[in-house]
């Protein structure tokens, strides 16, 4: 990752300065070419003006173009003067090599033009009409009006050194930056990662034993930081969801235990010596009860499981949940020891669509919690109703002894109000939990208050969606 | 030998009760926390068997408060919790021996037999006193190796004698012993059983003898000799 980060961005700066450095010399090459065009237009122009007409005859006073730069050949300046066809004036630069015409051959404007003895120059003809000396007698008016051509060249060479020296240096700093920068980039990028490699090597270390220790890291880049806050509350959040597993898992195991526990010494003490009949039909029925008992706890965590991994399928009809709670309630009171409270039964009809058999469970585990911690000459309030926002179900006992601030742990599976089983022998913890799960499953809401006196209400509600028309 | 079970399980409470019942201890038991605080420092007892998760008030509280009173009986906690922790916190809250559920019930009388014999200093499952040898495991005394035939409230009282074997043991520690809160013994209950268990002795030629110590109580031999 780090590589490649580097050779990417080597590459791109490497790409950019040569295309900076072909365009700077692209722009200096050009300025270089306009000023010595210029330089040769001015230079044709000045020599025009030292031509005239003199009684009729051209005067060109030859030591004024025999000027240093036209000497030799590798003084680079190059100069024939055409006049009427003839040629009436060669630099000594041209000297060595036999008559050349350049009249004609040159351009009009100045441009490349490759010079006889190799290289090139840039070159331009000048034709004019030479002005009348001024002490001309008759105004300066000729009989004839000459055409003169001034055909002048100058080698390119030394912009051409210098246009080379340039792209030399260009190549030289292009070729340095191209070494400097990816090794900058690289210890920049190697600096910058420090804190995520050090990140990194904290979460390898990470294991199921340190997992609850946030991790902190005191020079994270403050770009960094949000997501390392965000990683440690992801953790804590996963951790407590692994210590409440964890707890559950212990919590199956201790349930488990306590029963089997219950078997076996009841079985290893009524074995132990002979005994008469009823001692063994008294033994077996206490056997039995115990398990019965665990059959139901196993069966409401087989419930929870299928519920929580969303295995349940869900089966949505038309119900009356007035009938509903009628029908569990009787059931109740049947196979229930009854026990003396006031009744407070308001069943009014409340049509919704939902699961029938998930639905029975919710109600039978609500109303039976009611009924077994409702207090002796209590109260017991069931009541069904139907209303513009939906159906509610509500069920409240007197006699409960969950405190208002343990109201958030009714649906903590295994929990209970009192830590003993002793009660009833029956409540495992499950009853709310299973229920909770089931009403999320039908879309419904489930709400808990616990008031002081020991009023305990549990209101499970559909909303008018859930409702026919 | 008297027993207080305190376990809010019901199956498990009758049964462990039932069997040390029938293994020849005297037993107190309870589903109840405060009630079995209340039995505890009401009684004296040889051990106490102790639930952990119980209402009203949980078996570690319970093991807390009755040491801090100088309750010094063997506590054997009996539980499901079986995590090192729990074991530990077990063990500082003075708690003797531990037993994690489901157990043999075999295990937890030798455990039993084992707190009592070690709250009373005896190393052995056995002790001799003179020509007599009592044997508490399998609660029997023999004379030269002949058995002597005793009831079950004579051996336990031969065996609270003999644990205190050279020290005067008083009638309401004998009573306190051999009868639960069930059983309501008659005041001379005990003498009549002192009485039976002196005649089967001689009659059985020990040489070892139940004193009596008028206003105080019995004792039973001069010194001690742990066996083996």
């Amino acid at each position: 990752m780090n590589t490649r980060l580097v050779l990417a961005a080597a590459l791109c700066v490497l790409l950019l300065t040569s295309l900076a450095d072909i365009g700077i010399y692209l722009l200096v090459r050009r300025h270089h070419l306009e000023t010595f065009d210029q330089a040769l237009n001015a230079q044709v122009r000045l020599m025009a003006s030292w031509i005239e007409v003199e009684e009729d005859e051209l005067d060109i006073e030859h030591q004024d173009f025999n000027r240093e730069e036209f000497a030799s050949p590798e003084k680079g300046g190059f100069l024939q003067i055409w006049s009427e066809g003839k040629l009436v004036h060669q630099s000594e630069s041209l000297a060595h090599v036999s008559t050349l015409r350049w009249l004609d051959a040159l351009p009009a404007e100045p441009n490349w033009f490759a010079l006889p003895g190799g290289g090139r120059a840039r070159a331009l003809q000048y034709t004019f009409h030479p002005l009348i000396a001024e002490d001309e007698p008759d105004g300066g008016v000729p009989s004839t009006e000459p055409l003169v051509t001034i055909c002048l060249a100058r080698d390119f060479a030394s912009v051409n050194d210098a246009l080379a020296a340039l792209r030399a240096a260009l190549f030289g700093t292009g070729l340095a930056l191209a070494l400097l920068i990816p090794l900058t980039i690289w210890l920049i990028a190697r600096r910058a990662l420090r804190p995520v490699d050090t990140l990194s090597t904290q979460l390898a270390g990470m294991s199921i034993e340190s997992i609850n220790q946030p991790i902190e890291i005191t020079d994270l880049p403050s770009e960094l930081q949000p997501i390392l806050r965000q990683f440690n509350a992801l953790m804590s959040r996963v951790l407590s969801a692994f210590e409440r597993e964890k707890h559950f898992s212990a919590d199956i195991a201790h349930e488990l235990r306590t029963p089997i526990a219950g078997l076996r010494t009841t079985l290893e003490v009524a074995i132990s010596r002979p005994r008469d009949s009823a001692e063994y039909h008294a033994t077996l029925t206490k056997l039995l009860q115990t398990v019965l008992q665990t059959q139901t706890m196993t069966e409401s965590l087989m419930m929870l499981a299928e519920l929580e991994s969303g295995w349940q399928q869900v089966r949505r009809s038309r119900i009356d949940l007035a009938d509903l709670v009628q029908s569990v309630w009787t059931e109740l009171l049947d196979a229930e020891p009854a026990r003396p409270f006031e009744l407070k039964l308001q069943l009014n009809s409340a049509i919704v669509e939902t699961d029938p058999d998930l639905a029975r469970t919710a109600v039978r585990n609500v109303l039976h919690n009611a009924i077994t911690y409702v207090n002796s000459n209590g109260e017991l309030e069931i009541a069904t109703t139907q209303t513009e926002s939906g159906v509610i179900l509500r069920v409240a006992n007197t006699g409960s002894n969950v405190a208002s601030q343990d109201v958030a742990h009714v649906f903590d599976r295994f929990w209970r109000g009192d830590t003993s089983r002793a009660q009833t022998g029956r409540h495992f913890g499950l009853g709310l939990p299973l229920t909770q799960r089931i009403v999320k499953r039908l879309n419904a809401e489930i709400q808990i208050e616990s008031s002081e006196g020991g009023r305990f209400q549990v209101s499970i509600s559909w909303q008018a969606a859930a409702i026919p028309a | 030998m008297r027993l207080l079970v305190i376990e809010d399980y019901e199956p498990i409470r009758t049964a462990v009760t039932t069997g040390l019942t029938e293994a020849g201890f005297v037993v107190d038991s309870t589903g109840d926390g405060e009630e079995g605080l209340w039995f505890a420092r009401d009684a004296v007892y040889d051990a106490i068997v102790l639930d952990l998760m119980l209402p009203k008030i949980d078996g570690l509280s319970i093991l807390k408060k009755i040491r801090s009173e100088k309750n010094c009986t063997p506590v054997l906690v009996l539980t499901a919790k079986d995590k090192l922790d729990q074991r530990v916190a077990g063990l500082d809250a003075g708690a003797d021996d531990y037993l994690v559920k489901p157990f043999a019930f075999r295990e937890l009388l030798a455990r039993i037999h084992a707190l009592v014999r070690r709250h009373y200093n005896v190393a052995r499952s056995a002790l001799s006193i003179d020509d007599l040898h009592i044997d508490f495991n399998a609660r029997q005394a023999t004379r030269s190796g002949a058995p002597i035939a005793l009831s079950a409230y004579e051996f336990s009282l031969l065996e609270a004698l003999a644990l205190n074997s050279g020290k005067v043991v008083s009638r309401s520690e004998l009573s306190a012993h051999l009868y639960g809160f069930n059983s309501e013994p008659n005041s001379n209950a005990i003498d009549v059983r002192i009485a039976q268990l002196r005649r089967k002795l001689h009659a059985a030629g020990c040489s070892a003898q139940i004193q009596t110590r008028r206003g105080m109580g019995y004792v039973l031999g001069r010194e001690v000799s742990c066996d083996q």
